[in-house]
């Protein structure tokens, strides 16, 4: 049943995709911060999940923590966790977790940057940092299995047979936690705090000029956009059960940034049509897929998806610049008030 | 209530004194005209005094408090607000978030005062306040909108209801009126003053208006290629030579 497999796969990369929009959306549609290393820390959240698993359940596992990178090291975690539910779904929770936190603090640390560069400079700067981080791993074999990637990585419901139902499984994990995601978003962004980053973002000197601290907010911004980023990229480590550099290139980041553009700026509901028909473009441009259905394509399809992307994008910017679903005011208790007076007026 | 003292100020844009030693002391509640040819060095006082940019020389105290070269939030915090020329505005934002987003001390403004309910009882309280505001400066009918839809007239009404939404102590107005209809222009100088009275604010306003100043401030000050050339009441000012001076130049005098 190939479209059932490529329907569940299509869902994971959703939800992930999902908390990647929604995190941009708060740095760059709310407070105005063009992250454009967005897959930066994507990357260091899949990466602390490598780095977690690597050395907590191949020694729980009883093996070596000085081979992880290997082949055998890989296979030694994966026959673990068939067997140990409550080990592998505890090294995922903690891996989770310390993918957040290592988000969050590399995400304080590249905020800097924004306390002095601005705009299309800023932009231009985390995009850089992003791929410095990136070819630096890759050329690196000391760090983190270097350009060979690390495998075994456990699907946290490896336990859970046949491959069809755990697949499902962690597709409906990964949107549980993208609505965890949403729901503290909205949470903290549907309120004064959320007003000022609006402020940053439309006239950072008159926000000054009327109080507001810009620095401290963008550094709590890219803070916690960040830790959403690594949460993501923490599910992706754990589906895809490898982490390796070629998976984190500036295309994602772009990918993403066209869904916020699709989907409207700081319309975290609006992002959702635009994760829906860009993942849809990014999944379904793949050789893999065709051959799956049986058709033979006379072109390699894989390019398409940076031509659509592109196109997008250009057209987006071109004919409508706020997105399908524009922006909209904040829902706070303000216009409780407004309506209500507006009524005892009429 | 707290008075502006201006000690010695001094301004240079390269090889231009853009603010030429300037002296001045505005009582607490007094209402004070700041006029002058384009280019004399009004808006560059206010820039100076609300923290925009650091002087080159010279003091600023707020009653008794130095506030030189301190940042524009610090200088807010301490009750001191301005508005600027061109409306600068948060243009993404509805009308009534614009006004919302001058309040001060908001719990919610804090990221983990997001967390209770608490900040949300003060988010009505600030909004009656907003709203009415919006509706003393005509403004009640539009405060969904967004703020890039409103008219050039509106907008500088708006950045007016911003300002007073901040309850400052003392507030810098760079020309309130300018754009706006003349019969407008009187009706926001009468509100102007009839908010300054109940408060008590001590006032700053640039304006080339002048006819709509004389007849609303106590005193007026007059600026001149960056120094203060003329200060007295307005009736006084208007005869002073050196302000004819200043907008039509010495032949003209003579």
């Amino acid at each position: 049943m190939p479209w059932t497999e490529i329907l569940v796969a299509f869902v994971t990369f959703c939800a992930i995709y999902y908390i990647l929009a929604i995190s941009l959306n708060l740095e760059y549609g709310f407070t105005g911060i063009p992250n454009f290393g967005k897959v930066l820390f994507y990357a260091a959240g899949a990466y602390t999940s490598a780095v977690v698993t690597g050395h907590l359940l191949t020694r729980l596992a009883g093996g070596s923590g000085a081979d992880v990178c290997t082949a055998r090291s890989a296979a030694l975690r994966e026959t673990f966790a068939a067997q140990e539910p409550l080990a592998i779904m505890g090294v995922f929770l903690l891996a989770l977790v310390a993918s957040a936190l290592v988000g969050a603090l590399l995400g304080g640390l590249l905020s800097l940057p924004s306390l002095r560069v601005r705009d299309v400079y800023l932009g231009l700067l985390l995009l850089v940092a992003a791929e410095i981080g990136r070819v630096f791993v890759r050329s690196t074999p000391g760090i983190i299995c270097g350009s060979h990637g690390m495998g075994g990585i456990p699907n946290p419901f490896s336990w859970v047979s046949p491959a069809g139902t755990r697949y499902l499984v962690y597709a409906l994990l990964c949107v549980l936690v993208a609505l965890l995601c949403y729901w503290l978003v909205q949470r903290v962004v549907h309120t004064p705090w959320g007003r000022v980053l609006k402020m940053v973002r439309d006239d950072e000197e008159a926000a000054q000029a009327l109080g507001k601290n810009p620095a401290k907010v963008k550094i709590q911004v890219m803070m916690l956009g960040s830790s959403l980023a690594a949460v993501a990229g923490s599910l992706y480590a754990f589906y895809s059960q490898f982490v390796g550099t070629e998976d984190f290139v500036p295309f994602l980041t772009f990918l993403v940034l066209s869904m916020v553009i699709l989907g409207g700026q700081a319309n975290n509901l609006g992002a959702i049509f635009g994760v829906l028909v860009m993942t849809a473009i990014d999944r379904f441009t793949r050789g893999s897929i065709f051959s799956m259905l049986g058709i033979d394509l006379p072109f390699d399809v894989s390019y398409a998806r940076y031509v659509v992307t592109g196109l997008v994008l250009a057209l987006l910017v071109m004919y409508r610049p706020q997105g399908l679903f524009p922006e909209r005011p904040l829902r706070t208790p303000a216009w409780e008030v407004w309506r209500r007076r507006a009524k005892s007026r009429a | 209530m707290q008075s502006l003292e201006l000690k010695n100020l001094s301004k240079r844009f390269g090889g231009i004194k853009a603010v030429d030693n300037v002296s001045f002391k505005v009582e607490a509640g007094q209402f004070v005209g700041l006029i002058g040819p384009n280019g004399s060095g009004k808006s560059t006082i206010f820039n100076v005094v609300a923290g925009s940019f650091p002087p080159d020389g010279g003091k600023v105290l707020l009653g008794d408090r130095d506030i030189t070269g301190a940042s524009s939030d610090v200088s807010f915090k301490r009750g001191l607000v301005r508005s600027f020329q061109i409306p600068r505005l948060f243009f993404g934002m509805s009308v009534l978030e614009n006004v919302l987003a001058a309040a001060r001390s908001q719990r919610g403004e804090r990221m983990t005062g997001t967390v209770g309910r608490v900040w949300r009882d003060q988010e009505r309280e600030l909004a009656e306040r907003a709203l009415e505001l919006l509706e003393f400066l005509n403004l009640g009918h539009v405060a969904r909108n967004r703020a890039s839809d409103l008219s050039g007239g509106q907008m500088k009404l708006l950045e007016l209801a911003r300002s007073l939404m901040a309850n400052p102590t003392v507030l810098l107005l760079d020309e309130p009126a300018a754009g706006v209809v003349p019969t407008l222009a009187h009706e926001i100088f009468e509100r102007l003053v009839a908010y300054q009275r109940d408060h008590n604010l001590t006032l700053v306003v640039i304006e080339h208006r002048l006819e709509v100043l004389f007849g609303a401030a106590d005193r007026v000050l007059v600026m001149n290629n960056g120094r203060l050339v003329a200060d007295g009441e307005p009736g006084a000012v208007a005869k002073d030579p050196a302000v004819k001076e200043a907008y039509f130049g010495s032949e003209a005098v003579v």
